[in-house]
């Protein structure tokens, strides 16, 4: 399986100022004092090779959508955040090449930042697509409804000419999807929230955002690491730091890195990205999480096994 | 894990030696609350010297925050004392540092209980 992330903040979509930029661009012109680039592979290669990821790119600022390749014909896709909008686009460009019409969607839940994209989703207007909403939630289709309703959006949900279904799937079961094993497990965030587990071919990945995982709860430990168990890969919401979702930010539904490497450490999960950033995060303030996870790791491991970490931003493509 | 007990000028020291596994997490929450009670008793602050700590895992900051919580409802501070550095980090990865006040020393008073 393939991932790929168009959305990967957490609450409100964001974007760099002018300021941001110029910045960036300075201190790139000051690190790169006294050399000479023969062309534009040699700076592209300082760049990527001499700069941290935070300051010759950016982490992005689209909210939660992510694309797995890996079924028999179907795109698959977490959550309708904005990063749904480009999705659709290059979704389009496939369909051209001869890429199926056919689009499953795995719902973590239905807050606004994880459905807003959807009114902007181009094949939905395309009568010859199906979309298929896989949720854990009965009220699927009327958050979708509700949010294009004439007082919020201007094109009614009615205008869509895709064909539209919602099924609602049982926690706890395997169901199988265009060739891939799914799962879905309730976790602690308003209105609920599901993780979701995607198999294929021996390899193991886990979506679970929006999700708050409580120091006292050695329950939510167990079930958790026990839906993590030797996951390929497992992408956490790590929004807050520990201090605060114990604090200030307890029980807004979210977690923190910290538990996120804790329960992969228990679940002997081998590889962990760090997803569902603040929408106050600027890209260093991200870049420093995860240097420091990345430390708290090796800090923390023992005996666990190894535990590599990745931070995800817009646009990276991670082979599971 | 091993554990004594002390006072310094601010109030009794709880003293845990070696690594505070996850497996010790009941008993350093004990602990803990032990020592939140003699110092609620005495109008004064709770002091963790993690001097001799050299790991603190998971479980054991858990076991902290589950004690802070606390020990708020009793108008006791936890002090966390002299952590070795890599409890000092793992306590400012956690941002620890915002919550608790982390002192580099530490007056010790009277004698030392086990």
């Amino acid at each position: 399986m393939l991932v790929r992330f168009w959305g990967t903040r957490g609450s409100l979509p964001v974007a760099p100022r002018a300021a941001a930029i110029e910045d960036k661009l300075v201190n790139a012109l000051m690190r790169a004092q006294g050399r000479t680039f023969t062309d534009a592979a040699a700076a592209r290669a300082f760049v990527n090779q001499e700069l941290d990821f935070a300051e010759g790119h950016t982490y992005g600022g689209a909210t939660t959508c992510l694309e797995i390749e890996g079924a028999d014909e179907s795109f698959f896709v977490c959550d309708m955040g904005s990063g749904l909008r480009e999705f659709g686009a290059d979704a389009a460009r496939r369909i051209g090449q001869g890429h199926g019409r056919t689009f499953n969607f795995f719902m973590s839940h239905l807050h606004w930042d994880h459905i807003m994209g959807f009114p902007f989703f181009g094949p939905a207007f395309d009568p010859e697509t199906r979309i298929i909403v896989h949720s854990g939630h009965a009220d699927a289709e009327r958050a979708l409804r509700r949010q294009q309703e004439e007082i919020s959006f201007p094109v009614s949900f009615d205008w869509l000419r895709a064909n539209i279904e919602f099924r609602v799937l049982t926690p706890g079961e395997v169901h199988h999807v265009d060739g891939i094993d799914v799962e879905l497990m309730p976790q602690d965030h308003s209105h609920v929230s599901y993780a979701w587990k995607f198999r294929r071919d021996g390899r193991t990945l886990v979506f679970s955002t929006d999700a708050e995982h409580r120091a006292e709860d050695l329950d939510d430990k167990t079930a958790f690491e026990a839906f993590f168990r030797a996951a390929d890969l497992v992408i956490c919401d790590t929004m807050y730091s520990l201090a605060e979702s114990v604090t200030l930010k307890a029980d807004w539904g979210h977690s923190s890195n910290v538990m996120a490497v804790n329960l992969c450490h228990g679940a002997g999960a081998k590889r962990l990205a760090l997803f569902h950033h603040e929408p106050t995060s600027t890209d260093a303030q991200i870049q420093r999480l995860y240097d420091e996870t990345i430390r708290y790791e090796l800090l923390t491991r023992k005996d666990s096994p190894p535990l590599a970490i990745v931070c995800s931003y817009d646009s990276l493509e991670l082979e599971v | 894990m091993q554990w004594a007990s002390s006072s310094s000028a601010r109030g009794p020291v709880g003293e845990p030696a070696g690594d505070i596994s996850d497996d010790a997490r009941e008993v350093f929450l004990d602990h803990l609350r032990d020592g939140v009670a003699a110092a609620a008793a005495g109008d004064a602050e709770f002091v963790l010297d993690l001097a001799c700590v050299e790991h603190i895992s998971t479980g054991a900051l858990m076991a902290l925050t589950i004690a802070r919580k606390e020990a708020i409802t009793r108008n006791v501070k936890i002090i966390l004392a002299r952590p070795q550095p890599a409890v000092r980090e793992v306590l400012e990865i956690s941002r620890y540092q915002l919550i608790f006040d982390i002192v580099d020393e530490l007056d010790h008073k009277g004698g030392r209980g086990g």
